[in-house]
């Protein structure tokens, strides 16, 4: 949608340009300030100002709306993981399940919210599964709340998004999204 | 006088030296603005040489060419180059030859500060050349984020050269702003009110106005993050109670507004060039003087959108997420003044106008991509991946680099007074820019099917390497547009084929005067009465060289120019410019000795280069004013004005309030940082708070009210005939209270390292010392004046500039023992 | 020089309303949420940026006519749409998360 609504205006700006060129007769009446004003209305006022304002009030509107519903609120059956990024691997825990602690695979229940506490024990990495949610950064001393959900079981490739130096490239983990059978035995310990 | 022996005469005194001693001794604006913009295409082809060497590794996957230690730097350098040593630059050296041109006036405000900010450049970039070339170049991407970029990260001395040679350079950008923002004000040509300026006038005042509060944010950040590398000083380690976020929020702040530094210039060229092409006026010139403006100032209250993955409350980013929505409406207001202006004028395609074209297409683009980030959950998906890079490209290519394509095509006749020979620039033209979108067009869609920005390589079956592959070979197309267009300024320069002394048939006064551009600009200075002061008068150029403007004929072989009244654009006063001298250069090379020192952290050479500066700068300012008042001047056409020294309002103090606002910008964000840490740092409060004996900050108190009334008593004898010498003593009295009162700060604090308060401290209290140590120069070197005879009653503006000083150190030293002590107080 | 502080005047007070708003959320998030203040704040910071443009009409502190006048009054009128604008979010979005 934010292509074709680009796409569309790109091509009203090169259209108006490009017909701007068109020829025109060799006796133009001399500007005056009569036409000059016309001008600016139609080209300031209604194209430079109106235009722009009403699609992009439109469009802010619309993308808080959005940015509300992927904030972290209370759920019933919500599920808490933690992840700690270094260079260059992450270690996933479950404060849910003490003790439990995994490297570079994170597990997590399908069909329900999960928040991921993100932290990090050196430099600034990120948290990205593109599948399952936007990035959140891993920034030391602070613990970023994420919010996901995977509609579906199965493996989720995920990435840091923060370049951290040179093992930046292979700096990357897995989700594992279980059905409620396998998120079970995950729990009880008798799944890897 | 006729006009060739005034053309002989002005040459005679505005002339620089002959040879290589002229490159190091000239004062004049047209040589170091040819000089900026010489270095600052070098660096361009520098960084497309790492870009190329970029392309070259990504074009296919699991390349072998680089590993990711080398590539780390090369991408680091590409940014770095382009942002700081060639974009900035480039508007300086543009600013700085044509601005007194445009303006109708003789030179700069500041001919030697001129020289002193392009030694800078050229001495502070060869640090970072230096460092590329030896394999020890800052490998943590053009941002510098901490931890990777301090001490934990970055061991080496890489990240070393990226803060102390940027922050070098960046002495160049403020000064060419403190100038460029003084000449636009005062340095006019008769009558031209601030409504008659040309446009470009307007962009490089906001500009200007810009780089004075931007660039400030990074030199703390830069002097920080040094300081923590160096000593321990830990502003972004969050375990002693720093955090890394506080350099994003200075570095954004800096570098937001840096991109609207870099594409208002742009911007200032389409409407100066686009009417000339469509043979009209601009549309909507206040409209667009609206929308300059309003860009400027908007532009400081969006840097958090670059920082929307960080973790920020969402109504934070909201406020962000608006106010960067809100700023595409300036942006819209000026593309649209200009498709209006082609509609209503008679457009004709020549080469510059086909680069403004290329602009049109491709920085709606980018603009388009910009508002699409804007949105905070798309910008979730896209942040650091190859869309961000795809989008940056679009809008500083298209928005600054194909308009100064334009502004080289337009204004190369007037730089050399020459046609051009072969067409080889509608080649280039379409190589460039077919090579341009075929590198990033695709480049958005690898990006959002996942590929990050800043890798070295990827693996084969990513579905990226066709896209990639593409990226790769038109970026050579577009080098090899490039190539010809440096091909195309070389014939130029080469062959002699003399050119019209107008050829687009514009209105402005640059094509006022004999091309190539006279050492003097102007025989004699113009009178305007509207914009396009030459439309309305073609024969202004031939009145000018007969000597009927004012200062049409040379005083005692000195060069002179007007300044006026800001508004009205009356005259006011006679400036004398100083002749050719090596004292720029020396002293930027002693300023580098202070540079150096930090870098090689060979520290006893910091203090020393410092004393060599101030020695430099006393020697400096003292070659200028007189010792005997002279009383008003003729400046031709029956005006009598006084010289500027005699004037309430000399040019340096205008200098001194604009320096004086970048200065204040820096300590205003030193306080923000200290609010920052204190309310956001984990790991506060920390182990104790500063106390200290409260008779020193009554000390301190006393000595902010005495200092500031003294030297208005010192100012105010002045005036009346007498002795300024007691009122300077009580100045320096007071002073030194201020230095005592500022001392106390590191000194109940012993140690900076231990936490970041402690850090924090040290930097205020070190810069309300620094002033009040600058105050006490300044003052003490007034006493030497005030003997020497250079001080009566007309001829104060000296004692009105070091009385600005003082008010500012008093005032910052209140501001830092409060911030301080307070804290302690109130616990 | 009064010109240029009529020109800028109006957009840097909205820069500092809304730094100012920036930074109150933040100490209200870290202190105590309380929306009612900061969005009293916030009206209280719209009103003050009209104050510029009534000034700015006036004769005592207007420009007397022409260019400046002009410019001066529609970069007041900026400042006002926008600190409407870019801080309407206090009114009405999640608060600290």
């Amino acid at each position: 949608m934010l292509l074709a609504g680009a796409g569309l205006i790109f091509v009203l700006v090169m259209a108006l340009l490009l017909l701007a060129f068109r020829a025109r007769g060799a006796d133009e009446p001399a500007a005056d300030a009569r036409h000059e004003r016309r001008h600016e209305r139609r080209w300031i006022i209604g194209l430079g100002l109106v235009f722009p304002v009403t699609v992009l009030s439109a469009l802010l509107a619309y993308g808080l709306v959005i940015g509300e519903r992927l904030l972290p609120r209370t759920a019933p059956d919500l599920v808490t993981v933690e992840a700690e990024a270094r260079q260059w691997a992450w270690r996933f825990a479950y404060p849910d399940l003490p003790g439990r602690e995994t490297e570079d695979i994170l597990h997590i229940p399908a069909g329900r919210p999960v928040d991921v506490l993100i932290t990090t024990v050196d430099v600034i990495h990120s948290f990205w599964v593109p599948r399952l949610a936007g990035k959140l950064d891993a920034i030391p001393g602070h613990v970023n709340v994420l919010r996901l959900e995977a509609d579906a079981p199965g493996d989720y490739a995920g990435v840091s998004a923060e370049f951290s130096g040179t093992g930046y490239r292979n700096h990357r983990f897995t989700v594992t999204a279980h059905d409620a059978a396998g998120w079970s035995a995950f729990v009880a310990g008798t799944a890897p | 006088m006729n006009a060739l022996r005034r053309h002989r005469e002005l040459s005679r005194i505005w002339a620089s030296d002959p040879g290589w001693r002229g490159l190091l001794t000239t004062v004049n604006h047209t040589d170091l603005g040819r000089m900026f913009l010489a270095v600052a295409v070098t660096y361009f082809f520098i960084g497309g040489i790492l870009a190329m060497l970029i392309r070259a590794q990504l074009a296919s996957p699991r390349s072998p060419f680089m590993g990711p230690e080398i590539y780390n730097q090369i991408f680091t350098m590409h940014g770095t180059i382009m942002m700081f040593l060639f974009a900035i630059p480039l508007f300086e050296g543009l600013a700085v030859y044509f601005l007194p041109k445009l303006l109708g006036a003789r030179d700069l405000a500041f001919p030697r500060l001129t020289a002193y900010g392009f030694w800078c450049y050229v001495f502070g970039g060869s640090m970072l050349l230096f460092a590329l070339l030896a394999g020890i170049a800052p490998d943590s991407g053009w941002f510098m984020y901490p931890p990777l970029s301090s001490t934990l990260g970055s061991p080496g001395i890489n990240s070393d050269f990226w803060l102390i040679g940027i922050t070098f350079v960046e002495i160049s950008a403020i000064c060419a702003a403190v100038e460029i923002t003084v000449s636009i004000l005062r340095y006019r040509a008769a009558g031209m009110s601030l409504s008659r300026m040309p446009i470009f006038a307007w962009y490089a005042l906001v500009t200007s106005l810009m780089i004075l509060t931007g660039f400030p944010p990074l030199i703390l950040g830069s002097l920080l993050l040094e300081l923590e590398r160096a000593f321990g000083m830990p502003f972004f380690q969050v375990e002693h109670g720093g955090d890394s976020l506080l350099w994003q929020h200075l570095f954004w702040l800096f570098g937001h507004p840096e991109v609207y530094i870099i594409f208002l210039p742009a911007a200032g060229v389409i409407s100066t060039i686009l009417p000339v092409m469509a043979r009209t006026t601009l549309l909507g010139y206040g409209w667009v003087v609206v929308a300059a403006i309003s860009l400027g100032v908007l532009s400081f209250s969006i840097w958090v959108h670059h920082m929307f993955a960080t973790g920020i409350p969402h109504m934070a980013l909201a406020f962000f997420s608006a106010a960067s929505t809100l700023v595409a409406v300036p942006t819209g207001i000026q593309i649209f003044a200009w498709l209006g202006t082609i509609w209503k004028g008679r457009p004709q395609m020549h080469l510059p106008m086909l680069w403004i074209v290329g602009f049109f297409a491709t920085f709606v683009i980018g603009g388009l991509t910009g508002v699409m980030v804007a949105v905070v959950p798309f910008d979730w998906q896209v942040h650091d991946t190859a869309f961000i890079t795809a989008h940056l490209h679009y809008v500083l290519v298209g928005g600054f680099v194909f308009p100064m394509l334009a502004a080289l095509y337009y204004w190369m006749p007037h730089m050399t007074g020459r046609k051009r020979f072969f067409k080889l620039g509608e080649t280039a033209f379409w190589l460039v820019f077919t090579g341009f979108h075929g590198t990033f067009l695709l480049m958005h869609w690898v990006g959002l099917l996942g590929q990050r920005r800043r890798i070295d390589t990827y693996d084969v079956g990513s579905g990226w390497e066709v896209i990639n592959l593409i990226s790769s070979v038109f970026s050579f197309v577009m080098a090899i547009g490039f190539a010809l267009i440096l091909i195309d300024v070389i014939i130029h320069a080469v062959i002699r084929s003399r050119g019209p002394r107008n050829p687009w048939g514009a209105g402005s006064l640059e094509w006022a005067m004999p091309i190539p551009p006279p050492p003097y600009n102007f025989a004699s200075l113009p009178e305007v009465a509207s914009r396009d002061a030459l439309a309305k008068s073609p024969d202004l150029a031939l009145h000018l060289a007969k000597g009927e403007g004012y200062l049409g004929t040379p005083r005692d072989g000195l060069r002179e120019t007007l300044t006026v009244d800001t508004a009205t654009g009356r005259p006011n006063g006679i400036v004398v410019f100083p002749k050719n001298t090596a004292l720029p250069i020396l002293m930027a090379f002693v300023t580098g000795g202070i540079f150096l020192g930090m870098l090689i952290k060979a520290y006893w050479l910091v203090p020393l280069a410092g004393a060599g500066v101030v020695a430099f700068a006393l020697r400096w300012v003292w070659g200028l004013g007189h010792r005997r008042d002279r009383g008003l001047q003729d400046a031709g056409r029956g005006l009598m004005l006084p010289f500027a020294s005699e004037t309430a309002d000399p040019p340096g103090w205008w200098g001194s309030v604009f320096l004086l606002i970048a200065n204040a910008t820096f300590f205003g964000c030193l306080i923000f940082g200290y609010a920052f840490l204190w309310t956001v740092a984990p790991n506060w409060p920390p182990p104790a708070w500063a106390v200290t004996d409260l008779r020193w900050l009554g000390l301190a108190l006393a000595g902010a009210v005495t200092a500031p009334l003294a030297i208005r008593w010192a100012t105010v004898a002045l005036g009346r005939d007498r002795s300024a010498l007691p009122g300077l003593v009580a100045t320096l009295t007071g002073v030194g209270a201020l230095l005592a009162g500022a001392a106390t700060i590191p000194l109940s604090l012993p140690d900076p390292t231990r936490h970041a308060y402690d850090a924090t401290l040290w930097v205020i209290g070190g810069y309300a010392l620094f002033h009040a140590a600058l105050a006490a120069l300044m003052t003490g070197f007034l006493v030497a004046r005030a003997t020497a005879g250079f001080l009566s009653a007309r001829r104060l503006g000296e004692a009105r500039i070091v009385r600005l000083w003082v008010d500012y150190a008093a005032l910052v030293t209140l501001a830092a023992l409060a911030a301080a002590f307070a804290p302690g107080l109130l616990s | 020089m009064t010109d240029v502080i009529r020109l800028f005047g109006p957009l840097l007070l909205w820069l500092a309303s809304f730094s100012a708003i920036y930074g109150l959320q933040g100490v209200l998030c870290a202190g105590g949420w309380n929306r009612t203040v900061l969005v009293a704040a916030w009206v209280f910071v719209v009103a003050l940026q009209v104050v510029p443009l009534i000034l700015l009409s006036t004769e005592r502190f207007g420009a007397s006519a022409g260019f400046i006048r002009r410019t001066s009054l529609a970069l007041a009128v900026v400042g006002v749409v926008a600190v409407i604008w870019t801080l309407a979010p206090v009114a009405f979005l999640t608060a600290c998360v």
